[in-house]
């Protein structure tokens, strides 16, 4: 049985710890454990309370007037007594069943409220963890991870700690009641435990594993359906509905069968375990039976045992159920914990550099400024695999406007990378000024440049969001202006979806070169649109580069001639390596020919 | 008629397990499978008649009434153990009595375990049978449709649809087999000997049994209120994790992680607190349903006390006892109540997609004017324009062009002109609003496409790649051929032409590699090259190509426009890079609908004035080239 992204490899060695993951859970819900003994004890309370007290009033009712009772009767009358204890019985029950609730609601409210905090630590990882991790997982399972196993923790995984709690204590409870009526019938319960334990280990696992087959194959089922729903028209064309029809039901129809399955083994398991307690009942029963016959026990006192076993049949079948669900809760807690122990990025930048976290409040913070200077620099995405740059050495001087050119995978977008620090770094340096930039603190580091990327992506939410970022005590006024300069007339508070897909891409490149100007940054990164650009968009740009950005070291991965015009410096890549470098007069007419070259070839 | 698989060992247990996922036991069932068939034969009377209750009910009668019947030996055996005990007891007051008692009692609950097994197998197939149900006619209905002019049924909507309304509507018939059934059987059932053993007390209790209803309604009600605001704020996370995830590189950049993980963070907080508030008033809902059972029996033993009824104490105690087994189910009858309002709602939702109009309902009848093996060989517009519903304005209007479909045509204009409406329209996607398009056969004669049989016949002349062509979460090789039965061969082939071959040479399983989720796995230009290898893999003589090259580098560009034109008969193919166009035969310019320029390239580019030439020269690009990493 092969499936894909079922259970990854860490998860199969991390498999046997549930016991400790579960720890590890509890041990994060902070404001759980604050409030864990009174909601204890609360528990306690609500499952012990309905039946002693029972038992007590009973005994007392019980012995009116038999020989030998030792209890002062003749202060109130029978006809008192009576509905007074009734009345006292049902306030107790309410007050018992209040008491469960209230302390149910604690346990998982919050329970509920503290998980925020696995969620936090998870972002706190991916916001810290390599970038190249993103490459080799997608997309779809980190969201997942993010968004669905926190769910499952949040909601089910507190429930399911919260119910089974619950469930020991009552067993616990009514076990010392019958231990106390009757020994015998008391050590009876151990057996029964262990039937049942016995029964959930054959059963549990089958019913958490035929859940994640039946998640998978929902799964399954649901990218067939996106396939109908998505590319009909396209497997219409080509007459292929057939095909896709009849995967859509091959595929619904496994999701269908292990639901099917996963109900038999439920009421399988369902009919065992109401045997097994129907079994445990009726030795009980019978164990009444006799204690009656020859006056063992009191008619009281047997009703309450009645009570307190058939109310155990429930507490055992929803412990047993609970205890099913506790393994993934484990698997789904250990996936969380995965992501939270996720290295940090500069754990494993750098072959050369090694640095640990601890040494980097010491780093050097102060503001870097200089030429960039890159010396005998080698670098790979990741530690395996082929170099992109290859001892590539050039600077770019302080100040200068700079464009790189090259072909596809001639090392452009990796440079910009590498001066990030997101790429694995196998020899040489990259200095700034007199810095190596490996002997400054990453974030620190970063903070320097400025970047326009390729691809100018809004996030959801308004241009406001869009645009200050990290400032966020800038005056409207400020915000108003930085638009204004970049030729933008838009309002702050204006709706943006996701992606910005609701303004053109000229308008959205503008916006991050607003972002720019607000930001103020010595280096300035930019990665041009491949498409070219309208001519409104592109005037900006220029006049910019000559009016805001004038004192700037700005660096542009070019892809369009005209834009290079008026900068200093233009630098060609060639696989790695440094191509030819000069000043446009110099450069544009090589690179014209060639072009030319190409389009008539 | 009894499952045997209930009295099943756990070694057997164990084995079927293992063996679920291999084995293909018939989830359909044989009454929806012969049904199913029909549907597919196009009969659009059997998808679904106005009344979808009813129709569920007649498709699944014997399911349903098995549940019925089993529910019902379930609420008799309580009526049994009821009349054997106070015949028991009544009789005498010995220890055999009791024993007799006992051993009776454990008959009943072995005997009550066992219905209960075999009743919920029907219920879980129940729940399986309704999933089956829509799911088919929905799967069936989406194939028929074709191209959506309707907004409202987005993407989004119609996966809405198939998950969620589906499982709604399995929600309601799981939750009425499961207690709205037993309610309103054990009401009938006991209901009556209550009153006949208490008098008036029994129906005051009974009475009171339902008297916490209105709260847990609304209790209830709010509670699925919140459940669509906590689902509206789980999308919300997912979408802005979602950005997160895809945009790490550039919030780097940027250094918003910061930034990003507070806003995160708020939104979990709103989560958690609209989560909190629900569960909350859940537990409440619990302590009020848990609890009330206490009310009928304090009632009916109050009740009874006051007007001097029964005072036969195995008769108020079977009483309360048959009154417990009503209260029991009582507690769930608000929920069913709201699913039902909800499920409702998705059946109306669904007899709206039914009632949606097909392309193949916009067909003409088979057109008796056709020569032997015709052969479509042009395609003529006349006067066609093209609206899209709900817009103001014409996408295209008053088209007139002539196509040779054994020639290569490039057609070029800005973004909005009317480029991807032209070719859909030539492909058949849609239906030209006013105007004539006419397939010329190779006989000379011509026939309106949209003739049943001319429609098929043409379409089956044309490859189409759309601009953003679908990626499905398979292989490449399903991705390219769309079929689960495609030649190793055939597929290569295809993917050697569109260029493809050296991408996947380093990938461990080749074409057998998975593509992710609409392709996460691949560029921008391999999917564009995916879709071009589709396209070159059906063989289709005519080619129409919504801009497949915008993402490829200049090297492969020129290398598959190569491949394009020594390869296929002829095609049309839309480009927003002019450099390679002048290798086709024509060029056409298109603008705000209208065709403004006809002509070979040559001619166009020696007007000095033409749009073709102007486009060529504002666009003059330094190696276009799309960065792969």
């Amino acid at each position: 049985m092969e499936h894909k992204n079922f259970v990854t490899p860490e998860e199969v060695s991390a498999k046997q710890d549930n016991i400790k993951t579960l720890g590890r859970f509890i041990s994060t819900l902070t404001l759980l454990r604050k409030i864990l003994v009174p909601t204890l004890l609360f528990m306690i309370f609500a499952a012990a309370t309905p039946p002693y007290f029972l038992w007590l009033i009973g005994e007392m009712v019980d012995c009116y007037g038999a020989v030998g009772c030792s209890v002062e009767h003749n202060l109130l009358g029978w006809e008192i007594v009576v509905p007074a204890t009734l009345s006292t019985l049902v306030m107790i029950t309410l007050v018992a069943m209040f008491c469960r609730v209230a302390a149910w609601s604690a346990f998982e409210l919050a329970g509920q409220w503290s998980t925020q905090s696995i969620q936090s630590d998870m972002m706190l990882s991916i916001s810290e963890v390599r970038t190249t991790f993103f490459d080799a997982n997608p997309s779809g399972r980190l969201i997942n991870r993010l968004v669905g196993d926190y769910g499952v923790l949040r909601l089910e995984g507190v429930m399911t700690l919260g119910d089974t709690l619950n469930g020991l204590i009552e067993v616990f409870c009514v076990g010392v009641l019958i231990m106390l009526v009757h020994p015998i019938a008391g050590l009876l319960i151990l057996p029964v435990v262990m039937l049942y334990v016995l029964l959930q280990s054959q059963l549990a696992p089958m019913m958490s594993h035929a859940r994640e087959i039946r998640a998978v194959k929902i799964g399954e089922a649901l990218h067939r359906e996106t396939d109908l729903i998505e590319g009909r028209t396209i497997f219409n064309l080509y007459n292929k509905q057939n095909n896709l029809l009849e995967r859509i039901h091959e595929a619904f129809g496994d999701s269908m069968n292990i639901q099917l399955f996963y109900c038999r083994l439920m009421s399988w398991g369902m009919l065992w375990m109401g045997l097994i307690s129907a079994f445990y009942a009726v030795v009980v029963y019978g164990f009444l039976v006799y204690g009656l016959h020859y006056g063992l026990l009191s008619y009281t006192l047997a009703a309450v045992v009645i009570t307190a076993v058939f109310n155990l049949n429930n507490v055992f079948f929803g412990l047993a159920w609970d205890m099913s669900f506790l393994g993934e809760t484990a698997s789904h807690a250990r996936r969380a914990f995965f992501m939270i122990d996720l290295p940090h990025e500069t754990t494993q930048e750098s072959k050369v550099h090694v640095v640990s976290t601890k040494d980097l409040s010491n780093k050097l913070s102060s503001r870097l400024s200089g030429d960039i200077c890159f010396d005998r620099y080698t670098m790979s995405y990741r530690e395996d695999t082929v170099n992109i740059l290859d001892e590539l050495s050039l600077t770019i001087p302080h100040g200068k406007k700079v464009g790189i050119i090259g072909r596809t995978g001639a090392g452009k977008s990796s440079l910009m990378q590498a001066l990030f620090r997101m790429v694995y770094h196998q020899s040489g340096d990259i200095r700034i000024g007199n810095h190596s930039i490996f002997d400054v603190e990453v974030k620190s580091l970063r903070r320097h440049f400025g970047v326009v990327p390729q691809d100018p992506y809004l996030f959801m939410g308004t241009i406001r969001f869009n645009l200050m970022g990290e400032l966020s005590d800038l005056s409207d006024e400020i915000l108003l202006d930085a638009l204004k300069t970049v030729g933008l007339d838009l309002d702050l508070d204006a709706k943006v979806l996701e992606g910005g897909k609701d303004y053109s891409v000229g308008e959205r490149q503008l916006l991050c070169l607003a972002r720019l100007v607000l930001l103020d940054k010595q280096y300035i990164l930019m990665d041009e649109p491949t498409s070219s650009l309208d001519r409104k968009t592109d005037e900006n740009m220029q006049r910019l580069l000559r009016t805001v950005l004038r004192d700037k070291t700005v660096i542009t991965i070019a892809h369009r001639l005209e834009s290079l015009e008026h900068y200093d410096l233009i630098i060609e890549l060639a696989d790695g390596k440094l191509l030819r470098q000069g000043p446009p007069e110099k450069i544009m007419p090589l690179l014209r020919n060639k072009y030319l070259e190409e389009k008539v070839g | 008629m009894f499952d045997i698989a209930v009295f099943a060992n756990p070694a057997k247990l164990k084995r079927d397990f293992l063996a679920t996922t291999e084995v293909k036991t018939q989830a359909m069932g044989p009454e929806l499978q012969s049904e199913f068939d029909q549907i597919r034969e196009e009969n659009p009377s059997v998808l679904m008649t106005e009344n979808f209750w009813l129709d569920f009910v007649r498709t699944y009668k014997q399911h349903l009434s098995l549940l019925v019947f089993g529910r019902g030996i379930m609420t008799v055996l309580v009526l049994i153990t009821v009349f054997t005990s106070e015949w028991i007891l009544d009789e005498t007051n010995t220890i055999e009595a009791a024993i007799g008692f006992l051993i009776f009692y454990t008959v009943v609950q072995i005997i009550l375990k066992l219905v209960n097994a075999w009743t919920a197998l029907y219920q879980s197939q129940l729940f399986v049978n309704t999933r089956t149900f829509v799911t088919l006619r929905v799967n069936t209905k989406l194939l028929r449709m074709g191209q959506l002019s309707s907004n409202d049924f987005s993407t989004g909507n119609l996966k809405t649809l198939i998950s969620s309304d589906v499982y709604r509507i399995a929600e309601l018939f799981h939750g009425i087999a499961r207690n709205g059934l037993p309610c309103i059987l054990a009401l009938i059932i006991l209901g009556p000997v209550i009153v006949y053993y208490m008098g008036l007390p029994g129906v005051i209790a009974i009475v009171v049994g339902f008297g916490a209803m209105p709260l847990s309604f609304w209790l209830a009600k709010y509670i699925h209120s919140q459940e669509e605001l906590i689902k509206q704020e789980e999308d919300t996370l997912s979408t802005i994790i979602g950005e997160w995830v895809i945009n790490v590189r550039l919030l780097r950049f940027l250094g918003w992680e910061a930034l990003m993980r507070t806003r995160v963070g708020s939104h979990v907080r709103q989560l958690v607190i609209e989560s909190t508030k629900q569960h909350g008033v859940n537990l409440i809902n619990f302590g009020v349903s848990v609890s009330w059972w206490l009310f009928p029996i304090i009632t009916l033993i109050g009740a009874n006390q006051m007007l001097g009824g029964e005072q036969d104490l195995v008769k108020l105690f079977a009483s309360i006892w048959m009154l417990n087994h009503i209260t029991l189910y009582i507690r769930w009858l608000p929920d069913i109540f709201i699913s039902y309002a909800s499920a409702s709602a998705c059946v109306k939702r669904l007899n709206a997609l039914f009632l949606h109009r097909d392309i193949i309902d916009d067909l003409m009848p088979e057109s008796e004017d056709l020569g032997d093996m015709p052969r479509p060989v042009a395609l003529h517009f006349k006067h066609v324009s093209f609206a899209y519903e709900g817009e103001k304005g014409h996408a295209l209007s008053d088209i007139n062009l002539n196509l040779d479909l054994q020639s290569r045509v490039s057609l070029i204009g800005r973004v909005g002109a009317g480029k991807s409406t032209l070719l859909k329209l030539i492909c058949a996607e849609i239906k030209p609003t006013a105007g004539q398009i006419m397939v010329e056969m190779d006989d000379g004669k011509q026939v309106d496409l949209w003739h049943k049989n001319i429609y098929h016949l043409y379409r089956g002349q044309i490859g189409y790649m759309p601009q953003e062509a679908y990626l499905s979460n398979t292989s490449l090789a399903v991705n390219v051929s769309l079929d689960t039965f495609h030649t190793e061969v055939d597929v290569m082939r295809a993917i050697r032409m569109a260029e493809l071959e050296a991408d996947i040479g380093h990938w461990a399983a080749g074409a057998a590699e998975e593509v992710g989720e609409t392709g996460v796995n691949l560029s921008g230009g391999q999917k564009q090259r995916v879709n071009l290898a589709r396209a070159l893999y059906s063989g289709r003589p005519y080619l129409v190509l919504d801009d497949p090259l915008s993402a490829v580098d200049m090297d492969t560009e020129a290398t598959l426009m190569q491949t394009l034109l020594s390869n296929s008969e002829g095609f049309l193919l839309c480009s927003h890079r002019l450099s390679e166009l002048s290798k086709t035969d024509r060029i056409l310019v298109l603008e705000a609908g209208h065709i403004i320029e006809d002509g070979a390239p040559q001619s166009l580019m020696e007007k000095p004035d033409s749009e073709f030439n102007r486009q060529l020269k504002a666009g003059e690009e330094l190696k276009p080239e799309q960065e792969e990493d």
